[in-house]
């Protein structure tokens, strides 16, 4: 009974952590350059990526030398894993340069930061919406429907930084707010903690300053207690020694983006300064690093057309506003509430500002990312409201996973083109689909041209067709998720025993 | 004390468990890869063999039957149009290559010698080159050339008798036996056939690296022949290397190197490429645009395999026969996926509009990836030119020289060091009545 109740409640990460690493969705050039930096900077014991920068269109360029023009956190962090791959491969004999050494590192590194970054995101939103008040079986549900059924999937499945942010952020989030319930927040330990875990977020991916701000000014406020408000020296006090301490876990980690920079350009200085891509150079020079004024073309691109539309790709987010309304119609966890809002303005207004809404190679407006959890959690809400709520919202969960185990089975990396006239789902995923094609990605994170073997599945890697192996997954998604419905229709009920 | 040692304990399992894991993937892929292998190259001549190497298969329609004897693979018996040999080997994954089958001149008409590639899957997908006898002998060039999204085919039959000036004459002539051979070159997303090294046809193809496929050729009528003898001497395959040492080429020999380059025909519909070996030495290329159209027509292009971008001296001495609506181009292109083919630097002649032909400088070295360009006078055509072309890797500046003078300041290029590039020579019409003529005496690069 005990292992019954354990599996059920570890089924999400369980069914997750196979699904994400079922796909390898290959290389693309945002992997590859954050990829090459984490080899230079343990093969070469340097910051720039000149030898191999053919392998990215995503760099910058800087006193001869090129540069991973991404923001270097996650590549610090793959350090550990890509120094102990290199160790194993000299242990056992591999060839490090192997191209199946290769795509195995890329592989790995892949599951350990995207794909674990999305499985820990998907627990901790059950989590949050549990501790804000939902059900037990609405938390489980949008779960479900983030880590399945949003681009949060696909996202996990290649070697970019947002799933590591919506990660750190999520967790730094549920800490803050799990410790205020506790009364523990003001402890330097926890402070010190947030402080380390935004900083690490913003040196994941540049953007997440966009949520670390609302939820930064939250936080301190929390750490204020009443007899503080009333006494403004208390008051003063009390925010320097929480800003002191939040300053104390994040600083180390700031500062080891500021020693790279320096060893990297000689000064402080973010990576997308120095973009050598003249395509993009024009347009990070307009704005704030590319970022302008709200534009119609990026908010009809980002929400609704069949290019990049979040809503068109992942019905089950058309619940993200009635889910907002029933959050705050619940009168529950209103402290996250007032973190949640300013977040999802702040981020829309980016995403329709941003010159490259469209996250280039992409299924939807990847830049959505972080802040995505926010946007499901509510939904949870909704679902508790009523039966055919929670129905509606089981229907397009399962459609939204539908479209999207479709898209991660055939393409992530979905061409840039049309905003009003390419429908890449229609004219791209579903034909293959059809003609039994999957994995079609050809960018290679090691050769600067198309691949046949860039990208592939573990079925049609060890020999299933296409069509097998994508039914293999629908089948371990509905064992974990009916074979429990069965059994428990099957069970006698107690009253008639 | 026992939470510092649980986990200790459970950070040491987990790095282990991480590196076996790592380890059975490793070994995982390299299986799986291997039940396929990469593509090697290979000569095989029959010699003294009495049988097919192992694993290369026969399929045969109708009554034609292939057995190796005397040192060459014979094709014989009484067939109908449409029989067949083919022999297919074993599968491998592609990567850039030629594909070539030399076999002896059959005297009976109709009969096609083809090789080309096809890959696994059903149904195959296939792209071959074959020469079909008689008195006016054709290079068929065809199969699917779809990619990843776009489905295409091509097909085309060439009159080798039309083809090369003297070349095509000397192909046609004679000779008791003849190479065929078909040029990938996923890299540029093409395919070229050639006779006897010197390349006629040429398509887009959608055709990736590492694509899984075999090897086929074989024999195929397209006529009745009641006793034919269809002799194959040699089947090979020799990958092309992407790293481009120094060379001199004055091409004096009989064919166009196909591991050093591709040449890249205009399409069928809008224009001719005649090309030829001149006697003395000297590439000639012969273009002109056939269409009803406005706007410029890719007439040709003659270049490198694809090269990573060191300190360079790119060389090439050219006369410039004819111009008219037309421009004919020398230098580097871009030939990667992150280096697009539009990033270029080149030196140019252009004729238009009724006007003195002009020398001009162009490039991607703005910052913008947009092109520049340097004026560089007129000239009085026929004229031969010595372009020269200096790239520095350090500071990734760029400059050009024609006939030992500069033409414009140094330029600091949107290429840089260890870009994928290639040399090209080509040109583009500009109208249904563009004519491109000019004579290539030497091209030479010298890297440091």
């Amino acid at each position: 009974m005990a292992w019954s109740s354990w599996l059920r409640r570890a089924r999400l990460w369980i069914v997750a952590a196979f699904t994400y690493a079922f796909f390898f969705s290959g290389g693309d050039p945002n992997g590859a350059t954050r990829y090459s930096l984490t080899e230079a900077l343990v093969v070469r014991h340097a910051p720039d990526i000149t030898p191999v920068h053919w392998r990215t269109i995503d760099k910058g360029y800087k006193n001869y030398k090129f540069f991973a023009d991404k923001a270097p956190g996650l590549s610090f962090l793959a350090t550990a894993p890509y120094a102990l791959f290199r160790a194993t491969d000299r242990v056992t004999g591999t060839d490090p340069d192997s191209r199946e050494a290769q795509l195995a590192k890329l592989y790995f590194l892949t599951l350990i930061f995207a794909g674990g970054a999305g499985i820990g995101a998907a627990v901790l939103l059950r989590r949050l919406a549990i501790f804000l008040g939902a059900s037990e079986r609405s938390a489980e549900l949008v779960a479900f429907a983030y880590a399945f059924g949003t681009i949060a999937f696909p996202f996990s499945t290649v070697l970019f930084g947002h799933q590591l942010a919506a990660f750190v952020l999520l967790g730094a989030l549920v800490l803050a707010l799990e410790r205020r319930a506790a009364g523990t927040l003001t402890r330097p330990s926890v402070l010190a903690a947030l402080g380390a875990l935004w900083s690490l977020a913003l040196i994941v991916e540049y953007p997440t300053a966009f949520a670390i701000a609302p939820a930064g000014i939250a936080t301190l406020a929390w750490t204020v207690s009443e007899e503080e408000r009333r006494d403004k020296r208390l008051l003063l006090t009390r925010l320097a020694r929480s800003l002191g301490w939040i300053a104390a876990g994040g600083i180390p980690v700031l500062a080891v983006h500021v020693v790279f920079s320096f060893w990297a350009y000689g000064k402080f200085a973010l990576p997308y300064v120095y973009v050598s891509e003249p395509y993009f150079r024009a347009h990070m020079s307009g704005g704030l690093l590319g970022i302008g004024l709200p534009k119609r073309i990026a908010t009809v691109g980002t929400l609704v057309s069949p290019y990049r539309g979040i809503l068109f790709l992942c019905p089950v987010l058309a619940l993200s506003a009635v889910g907002l309304g029933a959050w705050i119609v619940s009168g529950k966890g209103k402290p996250a509430l007032r973190v949640a809002v300013p977040t999802l303005a702040i981020y829309l207004l980016f995403l329709c500002s941003y010159y490259a809404w469209d996250g280039g190679g992409s299924t939807g407006p990847r830049h959505v990312l972080p802040a995505l959890p926010l946007f499901v959690v509510g939904i949870a809400f909704f679902a508790d409201r009523s039966r055919a709520a929670f129905l509606v919202t089981l229907g397009l969960t399962i459609v939204s996973a539908g479209i999207m185990l479709a898209n991660v089975a055939v393409l992530v990396q979905q061409p840039q083109g049309d905003v009003f006239a390419m429908n890449p789902f229609y004219d791209i995923v579903v034909p293959k689909l059809g003609h039994g094609v999957v994995a079609m990605n050809t960018q290679d994170a090691f050769v600067p041209f198309g691949r046949a073997d860039a990208s592939f599945n573990l079925g049609t890697l060890l020999g299933l067709s296409p069509l097998s192996s994508l039914i293999l997954v629908a089948c371990v998604w509905a064992l974990a998720y009916l074979l429990p419905v069965v059994r428990g229709a099957m069970r006698p009920d107690p009253a008639h025993a | 004390m026992r939470d510092w040692k649980r986990i200790l304990f459970f950070v040491t399992a987990a790095i282990s468990a991480l590196a076996v894991v790592y380890v059975g993937y490793v070994h995982v892929l390299a299986s799986q890869r291997r039940k396929v292998d990469d593509v090697k190259d290979f000569r095989e001549g029959f010699g003294t063999r009495d049988t097919l190497p192992d694993g290369w298969n026969v399929h045969a329609k109708g009554n034609l039957v292939a057995k190796v004897s005397g040192g060459v693979l014979r094709v014989e018996g009484s067939g109908k149009a449409g029989d067949e040999i083919l022999i297919d080997l074993p599968p491998r994954r592609f990567e850039d290559s030629v594909v070539s089958l030399a076999f002896r001149t059959p005297p009976q008409a109709g009969i096609e010698y083809f090789v080309g590639v096809a890959q696994l899957g059903e149904p195959p997908r296939a792209l071959t080159t074959g020469w079909v006898s008689g008195p006016e002998p054709i290079l068929h060039f065809g199969g699917d050339t779809s990619g990843p999204y776009r489905e295409m085919r091509a097909a085309e039959d060439v009159k080798l008798a039309g083809f090369g000036g003297d070349a095509g004459a000397e192909i046609t002539k004679g000779a008791p036996s003849h190479t065929i051979a078909l040029q990938f070159t996923p890299m540029f997303g093409h395919a070229a056939a050639l006779v006897d090294g010197l390349p006629v046809t040429s398509a887009h193809s959608g055709w990736l690296q590492a694509t899984p496929a075999r090897i086929v050729f074989g024999v195929r009528l397209r006529a009745d022949v009641p006793d034919l003898r269809a002799e194959i001497e040699s089947v090979a395959l020799r990958t092309l290397d992407w790293t481009l040492p120094s060379f001199e080429d004055a091409f004096s020999g009989e064919f166009v190197d196909p591991q050093r380059y591709g040449v890249h025909f205009p399409d069928p519909d809008l224009g001719t490429l005649d090309m030829r070996m001149a006697k003395g030495g000297g590439l000639l290329m012969h273009a002109r645009s056939t269409a009803i159209v406005a706007e410029h027509v890719p007439l040709f292009m003659l270049r490198t395999t694809p090269f990573p971008l060191r300190t360079a001296k790119i060389t090439a001495d050219v006369t410039i026969e004819r111009l008219d609506e037309a421009a004919v181009f020398f230098g580097l292109m871009g030939a990667s996926a992150w280096t697009p083919a539009n990033r270029v630097f080149d030196v140019g002649v252009a004729k238009k509009g009724g006007k003195p032909a002009e020398v001009f400088g162009g490039g991607a070295w703005t910052g913008t990836g947009g092109l520049s360009f340097d004026g560089g006078g007129t000239i009085e055509l026929p004229k031969r030119l010595l372009v020269e072309m200096r790239y520095d890797a350090a500071t990734s500046t760029g400059a050009t020289f024609v006939d030992g003078k500069p033409l414009g300041p140094p330029h600091v290029l949107d290429m840089k060091a260890l870009d994928f590039v290639a040399v090209r020579i080509g040109a583009d019409g500009y109208s249904a009545s563009s004519v491109c003529d000019v004579k290539i005496h030497k091209i030479a690069v010298e890297q440091r």
